[in-house]
C-alpha cells in the first residue's frame, strides 16, 4: 500500500470489515446493512449515527479520497445540525419524519419499511425530500422480495416468486433508476411476471425499462452488443406475442 | 486466564460438532482470513475491526470512520 494511504488514513478512523463466512468474525452483515454488494467498497460513515454519507468508491488517489471526505463531512454537518434541530422541536411532526426518513435513507435509524412508509404522508414535508424518497422506497422494496424470495427452497420456487412480485410492483409505479445494481434484474424478472399475468401495458414498461439498462450496459461493454440485441428481439417477440393474444 | 480457556473450550466444543468435511472447510476458510489480516495494506495502518469501536473512536476524535470492505474467501 502506498504511502500516501498510510498518511491520509490518520485524517480519519480507519474501519477494516473482512467478509469471510466464518460465523465467529465481527460484522459480517454490515455491508449489506449499509447498502453495499460487490468488493472491494468504501464508505464513509457518520460516526454519531452510523450513517453512510457517500455511495460507494475506490481510493485511487489522495485528492481523489479527500474530494469523497470533503462531501462526506459536509453530509456528516448536515445530519448533526438536522439531528439538533429534530432534539430541539419534539412536536414538529415533519422535522420528526424527515429525519427518520433521511436516517434510513443513509442506511441508519431503526425504522421499519413500514412506519416509514406512513411517515412519508405527514403534512408538510419537503417536495424533494419526498421525490427522493420515492425511489429510494421503491429499491427498497425491491431489495425486501428479493430477500424473502432467497428464502425459497428450490430455483423454481425463487423465480415464480419473484417474477410475480416484481410484476405487481411495476404495475403499482415502482421504478428502479436504470444504473441502480438491482435494475437489470427488476426489469427483467417483472417482464417475464408481466408475461406470465397477460397484462401487456406493464410488460411494455418492463421492456422498455429493460433496453434502458441494456443500452448503459452496452455503453460500458460494447462486447455485449450482439448478445444484448439478440436477447432484446427475444423480448420484442413476447411482447409482440402478448399482444396478438389479446386482440 | 479462566476465560480465555472458556472461550477456547466452546470454541472446541463448537468444532467438534461439525462434520469432518465442514471442519476442514472451516479451517480453509480460517486460514485464508488469517492470510487477509497478515497483508501489508492491513498491518500499514491501525484499523478498527469493529465497527462500533470505530465509530466510538471517530466520536471521541472527532473524524469520520471510513470503512473498508473485503473478503477472505476469494482473490
Amino acid at each position: 500500500m502506498s504511502d500516501w494511504w498510510t498518511e491520509l488514513s490518520q485524517e480519519f478512523v480507519p474501519y477494516l470489515n473482512v467478509t469471510a463466512h466464518l460465523d465467529d468474525k465481527p460484522d459480517q452483515d454490515l455491508l449489506t446493512a449499509k447498502g453495499g454488494s460487490g468488493f472491494p467498497t468504501s464508505f464513509f460513515f457518520d460516526p454519531e449515527t452510523g450513517a453512510v454519507l457517500n455511495d460507494w468508491f475506490a481510493p485511487s488517489s489522495a485528492d481523489a479520497v479527500r474530494e469523497v471526505m470533503k462531501k462526506a463531512k459536509a453530509k456528516s454537518d448536515e445530519l448533526t445540525s438536522l439531528r439538533k434541530d429534530a432534539e430541539a422541536r419534539p412536536d414538529d411532526k415533519p422535522l420528526q419524519a424527515e429525519l427518520k426518513i433521511r436516517l434510513a435513507m443513509m442506511r441508519a435509524g431503526d425504522t421499519s419499511i413500514e412506519e416509514l412508509a406512513e411517515l412519508a404522508k405527514t403534512p408538510g414535508l419537503d417536495e424533494g425530500l419526498l421525490k427522493e424518497f420515492e425511489g429510494w422506497f421503491g429499491a427498497m422494496r425491491v431489495e425486501k422480495l428479493l430477500g424473502k424470495a432467497q428464502m425459497a427452497e428450490t430455483r423454481e420456487e425463487f423465480e415464480e416468486q419473484i417474477r410475480e412480485g416484481f410484476h405487481k410492483l411495476l404495475k403499482e409505479g415502482v421504478r428502479l433508476d436504470y444504473e441502480h445494481q438491482n435494475a437489470q434484474f427488476y426489469y427483467a424478472y417483472a417482464f417475464h411476471g408481466s408475461v406470465d399475468a397477460e397484462d401487456h401495458a406493464t410488460a411494455q414498461k418492463a421492456f422498455d425499462g429493460y433496453k434502458a439498462v441494456m443500452k448503459l450496459l452496452v455503453a460500458q461493454r460494447p462486447q455485449y452488443k450482439a448478445k444484448v440485441e439478440e436477447d432484446l428481439q427475444s423480448y420484442q417477440e413476447a411482447l409482440d406475442e402478448l399482444a396478438a393474444s389479446k386482440r | 486466564m479462566k476465560r480465555s480457556f472458556v472461550a477456547g473450550f466452546a470454541a472446541t466444543l463448537a468444532l467438534a460438532a461439525l462434520p469432518a468435511g465442514a471442519q476442514d472447510a472451516n479451517a480453509a476458510l480460517q486460514e485464508k482470513y488469517e492470510k487477509k489480516l497478515q497483508k501489508e495494506f492491513v498491518s500499514k495502518i491501525a484499523w478498527a475491526h469493529s465497527f462500533e469501536e470505530a465509530r466510538a473512536t471517530a466520536k471521541k476524535e472527532g473524524k469520520l470512520v471510513f470503512g473498508y470492505f473485503t473478503r477472505s474467501y476469494a482473490p
